[in-house]
């Protein structure tokens, strides 16, 4: 006969101490990643530099605040305007000499941007903009028209604009006729701008992946693999920024365009009809009011750009985009007589660094023309009044 | 209503504690409602659409249930099919096959113009199809009584955390948890959930994000090279597994906050070393479901060698035009339909296990991921000039350049990182269950997945692939 097997003693835990392996529990799983965020938060805070915004590090990293020509526009002006050979040649061809110039144009940035930037300016020194012409982009003979009741941002470039916001923004923001995820996501984002490791998560995941990327291709080239860098002529295009086109965003910017053009088609395929309502009114009069004056300039761009620009319709907008500059607005709008053909816009978006040179040699040569027409015919235009 | 978006935190803020609050009927109508705003945030005018199939669908498996005839059975059977694969081939595959009568009809020299729909496909349509036809037909086979509650019911067809993207439940299982007083959620659920909700999002928006963000712009230009093309089929395999598995854990965690256990959907596909292996691991809902309703019913594996193939081709065929009403998709089916053929002849002892040598055991493993991985890019290449070149580009033309720089290092990162956490937890809920773990190890894991949610998400969050089906 076998032995019977003793019933197992009965184990008992304390309620008492369930809980106190419970809290450890939660403490281990939750304290230590919360620490750890914020260790990294404070080296963070430490050494990331604060992501550059021009607006309101124009003191800090150019010493000065005040401009007599300020260039506000995207990447488009950004890279197509020299502001320090137009500035030249305005004063070789007898205009006011010895101006400085800015150019404050970014990329990804919508006009809210630089409506958020020059409050910004005004609220550190009120009389920056005081004679100051700011030229603002419009593509094609029109501004990118928007109202404030649209996206504030483009898709993945929601960081542009924090800096400049404000809380008694934040009622507009939720007023306007944009998905409620939208709102959300920009109401989290401007809440946690401050907490660098949360704003500036993306700079730390962009270093992850290079540094990782940089490794597996040192890896590569030890293995044998072929580092010849993709064919690019010797004499390849750079920007007036002197940055080499990259030779892969010109071969997928069809495909850009196109991500592009159907993420904001809503905001494209309308009518741009009540610029009287649109945020370039609310900069217009800012600029007015601070004492500056407004120009627009109409940017080259490439047939890439066609189907946002010419289609049927679109030229009663332009009219009408006209006629509030110079009835509304008191201003008028340059428009250039160089043309570029395609092949000088080597990313398939931006002027290259001759180009640009160019287009902002003729832009002073416009608008110095557009300036003594104006004092000539005694033009009562505000713009020429001051 | 993403689940990687600000409002479906918002709405799981709302919903959970609110489902706490309140006693079971209340909670099965608040989460009836809960479902509906869901499902209506993408297309509110859907709502009526899901209200209609689930109420023709309650009304036909009452009547069944009322009636021993087998006759008026087999009718309500056939009304319920009819309606519901009308709703399905309306909405997805009306223009497909119109599409190809078309060009089949201008081959034969005629040039007809047929209507073509401009609809939108409602989100989820062909998992809560699938859901409610499992349903009624399981009635029919009487092997579970007709539901006489209709919002227990409507709650069944449209239990937010499954409704879009699966898993595709079976009312044996899900219905019973609707209708009994849910276990009280206790402290290990919450724990078990908070897991399976973090290694979602850790598989959604880590890897399966940014290994489309590499591979995008890489397929979208001519054909990489051989060893870029290797690497992209692996990572897109990756990623679709990652996209698709990470919302069935975010599913299953927010399901079990509220006391509800919904089905394993994946478990470690990528480590199959044969294709039965591989459709026993891979979206098992949707497997058991064809098994349930389409092969055995076809007559399985009964009837000899010719009978079991044939069933097999066709079950994974519509199992491949389920998935999307294109040719890629079909011939996706059509590939793994091969396969389990093939296979099915060379081991028709499926039941006797085969014990391998490790080494042969993980060249068999390699072999099959190769295999799916292959099978996967005729998805993502759509086009046959798409796939022939990336073929021969992966045989003809296997040279290393430095373009696979960053497809390898997310390969190495993020697929060793996935691949380390899977085998370790062994798609366990409770990860403390895994062997090795311990409370150093759990807690360090658990930190760098924390960390690489908080720091490492793809810029831009992309919805998850399996809506689209």
């Amino acid at each position: 006969m076998t032995e019977a097997t003793p019933p197992a003693p009965e184990v008992t835990i304390s309620p008492r101490k369930v809980g106190r392996v419970r809290l450890l529990w939660t403490l281990a799983y939750i304290i230590v990643p919360a620490i750890a965020l914020a260790g990294i938060e404070a080296w963070m805070r430490g050494t990331v530099y604060v992501q550059t915004w021009d607006y309101n590090t124009l003191k800090q990293t150019r010493g000065q605040m005040h401009y007599d020509y300020l260039f506000a526009g995207s990447s488009r002006t950004q890279l197509g305007v020299d502001e320090n050979a137009f500035a030249e040649e305005v004063a070789r061809l007898g205009g006011p000499a010895n101006q400085s110039a800015i150019n404050l144009s970014a990329g990804y940035c919508r006009v809210m941007y630089h409506y958020f930037g020059l409050r910004t300016m005004l609220r550190d020194d009120p009389t920056c903009l005081r004679g100051t012409t700011v030229f603002i982009e419009c593509p094609s003979g029109m501004g990118e028209y928007l109202l404030w009741t649209d996206p504030w941002t483009y898709t993945r470039a929601e960081r542009v604009l924090f800096p400049g916001m404000i809380a008694s923004d934040l009622p507009k923001l939720w007023l306007a006729h944009t998905p409620l995820e939208y709102k959300l996501d920009m109401t989290v984002r401007f809440l946690t701008y401050n907490y660098k490791s949360y704003a500036m998560r993306g700079i730390l995941r962009a270093e992850f992946f290079r540094v990782g990327r940089e490794a597996a291709a040192r890896e590569l080239v030890k293995l044998g693999a072929d580092d010849t860098p993709p064919p690019l002529p010797a004499d390849a295009p750079k920007f007036r920024t002197g940055a080499s086109v990259d030779p892969k965003v010109a071969k997928n910017a069809p495909m850009y365009f196109k991500e592009f053009y159907e993420q904001e088609k809503k905001i494209i395929e309308r009518h741009w009809r009540s610029w009287d309502i649109s945020v370039h009114d609310d900069l217009v009069k800012l600029i007015h009011n601070a004492g500056g004056k407004v120009v627009f300039i109409d940017m080259p761009q490439p047939s890439i750009f066609d189907p946002m620009y010419k289609w049927e319709g679109r030229d009663e907008d332009r009219r009408l985009f006209n006629e509030t500059v110079t009835k509304r607005w008191n201003s008028f709008v340059i428009h250039s007589a160089v043309k570029f053909p395609d092949e000088a816009y080597p990313d398939r978006f931006h002027l290259d660094g001759p180009s640009a040179e160019i287009y902002s040699r003729a832009l002073a040569e416009d608008y110095v023309r557009k300036l003594n027409a104006a004092t000539e015919a005694g033009s009562t235009n505000r713009h020429i009044a001051e | 209503m993403l689940f990687n978006s600000w409002i479906f935190f918002a709405f799981a803020l709302v919903v959970l504690p609110l489902y706490h609050a309140l006693p079971l009927r209340w909670q099965n109508r608040m989460l009836l409602v809960a479902s509906y705003v869901f499902y209506g945030t993408w297309d509110y005018r859907f709502l009526f659409l899901l209200l209609l199939t689930t109420s023709i669908d309650y009304f036909v498996a009452c009547g069944m249930g009322r009636t021993d005839d087998p006759k008026k059975r087999k009718l309500l059977l056939g009304v319920t099919l009819v309606s519901n694969l009308s709703v399905l081939g309306f909405f997805k595959y009306f223009n497909f096959f119109s599409e190809q009568l078309e060009a089949l009809l201008h081959t034969l020299g005629f040039n007809p113009q047929f209507f073509h729909l401009n609809v939108v496909l409602p989100v989820g349509i062909s998992f809560f199809t699938l859901q409610t036809i499992g349903y009624v037909i399981d009635v029919y086979w009487k092997k579970i009584p007709a539901e006489q509650n209709f919002l227990d019911f409507a709650l069944f067809i449209s239990y937010f955390p499954q409704l879009v993207a699966g898993p595709i439940e079976q009312a044996g299982h899900l219905l019973p948890q609707i209708k009994k007083a849910r276990p009280r959620v206790t402290f290990p659920d919450v724990a078990s959930a908070a897991w399976l909700i973090l290694l979602g999002y850790f598989k959604k928006s880590v890897v399966a994000d940014n290994i489309a963000a590499a591979i995008d712009p890489m397929l979208a230009g001519p054909t990489p090279g051989g060893l870029s093309c290797l690497i992209i089929s692996y990572l897109f395999t990756i990623q679709l597994y990652c996209d698709f598995a990470g919302y069935c854990d975010i599913a299953r965690g927010v399901s079990k906050l509220m006391g509800i256990n919904l089905m394993v959907n994946f478990n470690l596909p990528m480590i199959a070393r044969n294709p039965v292996e591989y459709w026993n691991r891979w979206h098992i809902s949707l497997s058991l479901w064809f098994r349930h309703y389409v092969y055995i019913p076809l007559g399985g594996n009964r009837g000899g060698v010719v009978k079991t193939l044939r069933n097999l081709m066709i079950t994974f065929v519509l199992s491949g035009l389920w998935h999307g009403p294109k040719w890629s998709w079909i011939t996706w089916g059509a590939y793994h339909g091969a396969w389990l053929c093939a296979y099915r002849l060379m081991f028709p002892n499926q039941k006797k296990q085969h014990h391998l040598h490790w080494a042969l055991d993980l060249l068999c493993r390699t072999a099959w991921f190769n295999v799916i991985a292959l099978g996967l890019m005729i998805i993502r290449t759509d086009t046959p000039t798409a796939f022939w070149n990336f073929i021969v580009s992966i045989f003809t033309r296997m040279s290393w350049k430095i373009e696979a720089a960053e497809p390898t290092f997310l390969l190495m990162v993020l697929g060793g990182s996935l691949f380390a956490i899977e085998l370790w937890v062994r798609n366990r809920d409770n990860p403390w269950e895994a062997k090795g773990w311990n409370w150093g190890l759990g807690v360090v894991t658990v930190t760098l997945v924390i960390l690489s949610l908080w720091f490492l998400p793809a810029p831009v969050g992309k919805p998850f692939i399996y809506f689209q089906f």
